[in-house]
């Protein structure tokens, strides 16, 4: 676990996991506070557990992919990825080992976002409140299975391209899976261009795991048998990337 | 090397395997599978804030591109329009203004009564006025003007979609899709209608805050006059029963208006709103009230008429039969 401890060392050296850390604990209990709620506070707590939400997306793709991307690129092309093969720590586990250093952080902080989504804004009738707790976990899995794999795929791009690339191409992927998408639906409404729907049906849906909905609009848990498709549609799509994250990787620049 | 191919080739089609078997069963049902809200900022708190805020980019737009002068909003007086000089419209923008008071009176004030910092201000402002001020003497064509609409219409879609609840959002995308000038047609008003009753079912449920009974009490009178336009056209009076549903529709927004004003007073969120929101929401509703009144006139008046049709009637038949 040299590999492990030497990343995480470095990431909390470089301390911008703190600016990251303070928005998130912050920003949920300040921002609502700027939303026209005055003639209407019910709206403050859902808005709480939505700007948890989208602060912890935030900091996914703000940070922690760029964070992969970088550790990717700096160990590879300084030799150390080399270094540690020579030592015969394989291939696999010198991915694991970085993957889990950014994510060890990065858990501190999907910690803070569970924890105020939860129990600072849970609804007082107790039924309502199962549904709360359930469906913050619910979305924990998801957003899990759509951040962890692509952590993969940026640490793996950033140790065969430069740190910059790695982090544009994920970056990019998960805006499009969870953006994009939609723009390309709207399209295809009407059109029956093979191409296009292929396109479409090939394309990660990491929308899927978005379940603000059901928290700002108290919707309810997720069913369990509809939670188990999307979760083995993103599960799915989360082996293929480690698959592919494993051939793009590289020990040395 | 093999190795590592086989366990990439294994994730890679156990992966595939898993996510096609649940994608097939997911678009099973046939919808759409994006929500085309991600992060469920449509209708949330962040929405209603967003909504307001764009009011200011709208005005923005409307002023440069249809009005073809400066921004009040910029301009900070009426003294500085352009070379088409407008009457000084009070616009919700003016309102969201940094923090001065909408005052339209312009009082010139001579130059040594500013402070230096005043004056600074001043300076800058008098460029950002010439960064916007039209020089070009021609006037935007007529296409140009049609994408100007286009575009102000999706973007007062766009602050619908936000705050559906919101007076000013609901409103002003109704003028604009009913309002021949700007776009709307005939065939538009199927659209107005659909987004009228969409208004009307989002604030159904609505017990906490009063604003928005207002909004839905405008749909519904803008729902009575695209139903009465035809008979307007023809000249034809408006049958007595579709001034009767839609004076029940109306009253009960206006009453739900009242009975959930009074509670917001009674809790205290009232009380919260600035002296300006409650004047400008009592303002409205006193606006709505009285048009709301017109109806009790016009269904006296429908009935007195079909009454007196009807005596008439009577009295040609017995005359008829008098002759006889």
């Amino acid at each position: 676990m040299e590999l492990y401890k030497l990343t995480l060392v470095s990431i909390i050296n470089r301390k911008t996991f703190a600016i990251f850390a303070i928005l998130l604990l912050a920003l949920p209990f300040v921002l609502p506070l700027m939303t026209p709620w005055e003639s209407k506070p019910t709206l403050l707590e859902p808005a709480r557990a939505q700007m948890a939400w989208i602060l912890l997306w935030t900091t996914a793709i703000g940070w922690l992919l760029f964070q992969g991307a970088t550790i990717g690129d700096r160990w590879s092309s300084h030799g150390i990825l080399e270094y540690f093969k020579t030592l015969g720590v394989s291939r696999r586990q010198q991915l694991g080992q970085m993957w889990l250093s950014c994510f060890t952080v990065f858990g501190g902080m999907i910690l803070i976002t569970f924890l105020i989504s939860t129990f600072t804004a849970m609804p007082g009738d107790p039924v309502e409140a199962r549904h709360w707790l359930i469906t913050n976990l619910q979305y924990l899995l998801l957003f899990v299975l759509v951040i962890a794999p692509l952590l993969i795929l940026s640490i793996s791009l950033g140790t065969r391209f430069n740190g910059a690339a790695a982090y544009a191409i994920t970056i990019g992927l998960a805006l499009y899976g969870m953006f994009g998408i939609g723009y390309l639906e709207v399209f295809l409404a009407d059109n029956r261009n093979l191409f296009l729907n292929l396109v479409y049906l090939l394309s990660p849906h990491y929308h899927l795991s978005d379940l603000t909905s059901r928290l700002v609009f108290k919707l309810g848990a997720v069913p369990l048998a509809e939670l188990g498709r999307i979760s083995g549609y993103l599960g799915g799509i989360a082996l293929i990337t480690v698959g592919l994250s494993y051939q793009l990787y590289r020990e040395g620049k | 090397m093999l190795r590592n191919l086989a366990f990439s080739g294994i994730l890679v089609l156990s992966g595939l395997a898993l996510a096609a078997g649940n994608l097939a069963e997911l678009r099973s049902a046939g919808n759409r599978l994006h929500s085309a809200n991600v992060f469920s900022i449509q209708g949330s708190a962040y929405g209603k804030l967003l909504a307001r805020l764009s009011e200011t980019t709208i005005d923005r737009v409307w002023h440069l591109g249809v009005e073809q002068i400066v921004p009040h909003y910029m301009s900070g007086d009426p003294a500085h329009h352009g070379p088409v000089a407008a009457p000084a419209a009070p616009t919700n923008a003016a309102v969201v203004d940094n923090g001065l008071k909408p005052t339209y009176v312009y009082t010139p004030v001579s130059k040594a009564d500013l402070t230096p910092i005043e004056k600074s201000k001043k300076w800058i402002q008098k460029r950002v006025i010439a960064q916007y001020t039209r020089t070009n003497p021609r006037a935007l064509n007529d296409s140009h003007l049609a994408t100007v609409y286009r575009d102000i219409e999706e973007m007062l879609l766009r602050s619908f979609k936000l705050d559906p609840t919101h007076y000013g959002t609901y409103d002003s995308y109704h003028l604009f899709l009913t309002t021949r000038d700007f776009g709307g047609g005939t065939g538009v008003s199927e659209h107005a209608e659909k987004i009228a009753n969409l208004v009307i079912s989002n604030i159904f449920k609505e017990n906490e805050d009063p604003e928005p009974w207002l909004t839905a009490a405008a749909a519904a009178s803008n729902l009575y006059q695209m139903a009465s336009l035809p008979y307007i056209q023809r000249n034809e009076a408006i049958p007595t029963d579709i001034l009767k549903e839609y004076q029940n529709k109306i009253g009960y927004c206006l009453a739900r208006f009242d009975e959930v004003q009074a509670q917001a007073e009674k809790i205290g969120n009232w009380d919260r709103l600035s002296t300006e929101r409650q004047m400008e929401i009592a303002e409205r509703a006193h606006f709505a009230k009285r048009t709301f009144k017109q109806f009790e006139v016009m269904i006296a008046r429908a009935e007195s008429k079909s009454q007196s049709g009807k005596t008439e009637g009577e009295v040609a038949e017995r005359s008829s039969e008098e002759k006889d």
